[in-house]
């Protein structure tokens, strides 16, 4: 019935030696890197989080900066999608809101390499202890 | 949500929430007809049937941070909006499966959109995870899976513009081949 061309595809990839396909060294702490969480529900994917994730990704890439990208489930921030999370090595996280491909960029550019925070922090929920 | 890629993106955080460690999404367009199946299943807790009717339900989540979950019924909605429809199947221990069916000659049928970058954002953020894509169109068919990439690719993680800019144009490709957008 079928042509199944992946195989076939992916072994051209592999020919055509694209370098630097293995980027992280094993046995990289990551305590040492930027670490993103974006959320990724229904109100933030409906928002553009995806491509603000994908930006992200793309953008600390090209600008050298070592981090892990990832998407979480809803963090609670409906109102404000699309959100990230950034934890710099060393600090406590914290919850950027209303994260376009300008906001992130301004983000990567301000707080992830110059450490200054920016607009749009959503403040921490603190839990009574019962 | 401006594309089914999207939808299919949402579905699929649903099967991570439910421990999955095996998704397979799969898009089916019957040659003579204008009728294109998305089926999302995994391998996840699976639900028992009241869990089922109340998944569709916009008011019912099992997540603690909003009383809404407007991810399936969306998603029901725009299958609907076409013609189509949307169903889901479960067995609790087994897996969910969720099938929606649109009809793509329909003026309100969103487009297929990137769903190259659906699956690399998956995979990539998602690595304990395998997963699978399966494109149908007609007789002629295109798979990819996260572990038939790292084996041929001999990576660990699918990390870094240049190999997920060629896997992205790798799918699209095809993609592009089968007619499927």
């Amino acid at each position: 019935m079928s042509k199944i061309k992946s195989l076939a595809d992916l072994k051209k990839i592999r020919d055509e030696k694209v370098s630097g396909l293995q980027t992280r060294e094993r046995g990289e702490d990551a305590e040492n890197l930027v670490q993103i969480k974006v959320a990724m529900a229904t109100c933030g994917i409906a928002s553009g989080a995806k491509e603000t994730m994908e930006f992200i990704a793309e953008a600390l890439e090209k600008r050298g900066v070592d981090a892990i990208v990832t998407q979480v489930g809803c963090m609670g921030y409906c109102y404000a999608e699309p959100t990230i999370e950034v934890k710099l090595p060393g600090s406590e996280s914290v919850v950027f809101g209303g994260v376009n491909i300008e906001k992130a960029d301004e983000i990567i550019e301000k707080y992830i390499k110059g450490g200054e925070l920016v607009d749009g922090i959503i403040p921490v929920n603190y839990e009574t202890i019962d | 949500m401006k594309e089914i890629a999207l939808h299919i993106l949402d579905i699929a955080e649903n099967c991570i929430a439910a421990g999955a460690d095996r998704v397979l999404i799969s898009i089916f367009e019957e040659a003579g007809t204008s009728f294109r199946t998305i089926r999302i299943e995994d391998n996840g807790r699976g639900m028992s049937e009241e869990e089922m009717i109340n998944a569709s339900n916009p008011f019912y989540t099992l997540r603690t941070t909003r009383r809404v979950g407007l991810g399936l019924p969306l998603f029901r909605q725009h299958a609907e909006m076409t013609g189509g429809k949307l169903t889901i199947a479960s067995e609790k221990g087994t897996g969910t499966v969720v099938s929606a069916i649109f009809d793509i000659l329909h003026p309100d049928c969103q487009p297929l959109g990137d769903l190259e970058g659906t699956y690399i954002l998956l995979s990539s953020s998602n690595p304990e995870t395998e997963w699978e894509l399966l494109c149908e169109a007609g007789n002629e068919s295109f798979s990819i899976s996260t572990s038939q990439i790292r084996e041929e690719l001999d990576v660990d993680m699918i990390r870094g513009s240049e190999l997920t800019g060629a896997l992205k144009r790798l799918i699209r490709n095809n993609l592009d081949a089968l007619g499927i957008h």
